[in-house]
């Protein structure tokens, strides 16, 4: 499997005040062309940063180091200046982003700011363009695409809005989009509606995507592998059938039990996670789950690797791993 | 269809709104057709046998103490008071805020240096700068608006630095930029039309300002030299004669009091109809 897109290593420190904390730490994995790869985390996990660094988004000087390597269709990232950057970013890689309420700007009609990108980035001519952005409204489901290219970003519902941010997103077709959360902003009957869109555009033109998310129900039943990311590392990579029916790194077991199910009684109480994630500016040295998880030993003061080589599926870090057998979670696809 | 009946209910609601509309409409266009307005030549139609006479048939606002006609000179008068009130207001909107904008959107050594440009500035007493400037440069039309140009640049730096650190963190920026838009791109399609909202209604009040000051600079004989008049300079000239004939000094203080106000509540209004800050953006 020739990779699209090959992460090895990476670790970015941001800077923090005076000091620097350890957002990303030696993450490492491919998406293929035409992928679906879900990537879960809570809060502070790192998914944002991961995502932002991916397209070389980070505000300048906030970042204090970048380690490791990106490589997108054999190209290494990490190294390109601001102008090879902006050069790739919409036409290599685009993204998608998690509010469409500010993702817009107020002022532009959705219709000119797809024109815009037209214009300056793919060199078509202002009719070309305007009829083009009209297509991509279309194809990215909105309906009376030709009047509501006319319209201003309030005028058009949450759902709506982030149709024309993914068109927008289209517009350069890039080869890998990165979604960054894009329904947590939207109604439930809205999120699938997005997610299915998202879906069918990767199906139909080749494009790998990235969908970032902490809805673990959403990337369970539209990514092809998922990545569990905590305080940082991929904790937990494979797919995800394999990976919702038998977790094995203990965070990732723990996560499925806690989501609520359909046929559970009522007034259960819902499993959780004791304790809070690891502070970022202060990490422990091994596991950093060791401290909310309920099957330490002394092993675990030193970081447990990721099982297995880069040619392995199913990857996980953990000294103690929850034994297969015990089905966790039903993934209806 | 809705938003037009709320405007004009707005409209309908607000006659200080209104009435400041149509006596800024009035002065324009009294200012822009003066020439061909049946007034007397304010400078050197003097009309010896009514010196100083309040407001008559024949002079409305009455005449000044060498018997010129006060409302061809208010008229005349307009026309300088409103050029340096506006193209100092647009002289200071442009400079600071193309500075105001680049600082809040490159930062670094760069803003630093702005900011600190801006602080030695406003260090100086605006009047005592701007009396400097013209009296160094010389009073003519020109110095006197660039005068009072450079003592409005902090202030329009700041306000559109303050708005453009607002903008520039806003998902739709970083949006922009992960589109490969570039620096140019992002500061005048992303960046501008949001922050010449905030920008734009302080202008309105700035150029208020600029009059009184433009009146102050025109009161101490730093402004446009006789015998051509603007506000300020008809005030000073009604001041020796103020206790016999008071409205020479005082018509034009009224309508420079006028206009001041009607400007500012123009400003007020645009500002909380542009506001949109509150709204779901």
């Amino acid at each position: 499997m020739s990779a699209l897109l090959q992460v090895r290593g990476l670790g970015v420190w941001l800077r923090n005040g005076d000091a620097a904390s350890h957002v990303i730490d030696d993450v490492s994995f491919d998406i293929a062309a035409g992928e679906m790869l879900g990537l879960v985390g809570e809060s502070g996990a790192g998914k944002t940063v991961l995502a932002r660094t991916l397209l070389g988004l980070c505000r300048p000087g906030s970042v204090e180091g970048v380690i490791g390597s990106i490589r997108f269709e054999g190209h290494e990232l990490t190294t390109l200046s601001e102008r090879e950057w902006r050069a790739l970013r919409g036409v290599s890689i685009a993204m998608v982003f998690q509010d469409p309420m500010t993702a817009l700007n107020p002022v532009l009609t959705v219709g000119e700011q797809i024109e815009h990108a037209l214009t300056r980035r793919r060199g078509l001519s202002r009719a070309e363009a305007r009829r083009r952005a009209v297509e991509l409204l279309e194809r990215v489901g909105m309906p009376d695409p030709t009047r509501r290219a006319r319209q201003y970003p309030v005028q058009l519902s949450g759902g709506l809005r982030q149709r024309v941010v993914i068109a927008l997103a289209l517009s350069c077709e890039p080869k890998l989009l990165i979604a960054d959360e894009p329904t947590t902003a939207l109604d439930v009957t809205v999120q699938a509606q997005v997610l299915d869109l998202l879906d069918h555009l990767r199906r139909e033109r080749g494009m790998a995507v990235m969908l970032i998310s902490h809805n673990l129900a959403v990337v369970a039943s539209h990514a092809d592998r998922v990545a569990v990311m905590y305080g940082g590392r991929v904790a937990e990579i494979g797919p995800s059938e394999a990976l919702f029916v038998t977790p094995r790194m203990r965070y990732t077991a723990a996560l499925l039990r806690a989501l609520p199910r359909l046929h559970d009684d009522r007034h259960v109480r819902l499993e959780s996670i004791a304790g809070r994630p690891p502070d970022l500016h202060n990490l422990p040295a091994g596991c950093r789950f060791a401290a909310r998880c309920p099957h330490t030993d002394a092993r675990c003061a030193i970081q447990p690797p990721l099982s297995g080589d880069l040619e392995t599926l199913h990857r996980f870090a953990c000294w103690h791993p929850a034994p297969v057998g015990e089905p966790t979670l039903v993934v209806s696809r | 269809m809705n938003e037009r009946s709320a405007k004009l209910r707005i409209l309908r609601c607000d006659a200080w709104l209104l009435l400041a509309l149509f006596w800024m409409t009035l002065l324009l266009s009294a200012a822009l057709l003066a020439q061909w307005l049946p007034l007397p030549d304010p400078a050197n139609d003097t009309d010896y046998t009514q010196l100083s006479i309040p407001p008559s048939l024949t002079h409305w606002l009455g005449t000044d103490d060498v018997g010129r006609d006060l409302l061809s000179r208010i008229i005349w008068g307009a026309r300088i008071s409103l050029t340096v009130g506006l193209s100092a207001t647009l002289i200071g909107l442009f400079v600071g805020g193309v500075l105001g904008l680049s600082s809040g959107y490159f930062r670094g050594y760069y803003e630093e240096a702005v900011l600190w440009l801006i602080d030695v500035i406003l260090s100086l007493p605006p009047l005592v700068a701007a009396m400097t400037i013209s009296a160094v440069l010389g009073p003519s039309l020109t110095n006197v608006t660039l005068a009072i140009a450079f003592i409005k640049i902090p202030a329009f730096a700041r306000v559109t630095r303050a708005a453009t650190l607002g903008y520039a963190n806003r998902e739709f920026v970083l949006a922009a930029h992960s589109l490969g838009a570039s620096h140019r791109d992002v500061l005048l399609r992303e960046l501008l039309p949001n922050v010449f909202l905030a920008v734009g209604t302080y202008g309105l009040t700035s150029v208020a300002i600029a009059i009184a000051t433009e009146g102050g600079l025109a009161f101490l004989g730093l402004s446009v030299p006789p015998p051509a008049a603007s506000w300020g300079a008809l005030i000073a000239q009604g001041r020796p004669v103020l206790a016999e004939a008071p409205h020479v000094a005082l018509v034009p203080a009224l309508v420079m009091f006028v206009t001041v106000l009607a400007l500012n509540v123009i400003g007020d209004a645009s500002r909380k109809r542009l506001d949109t800050r509150g709204a779901a953006l």
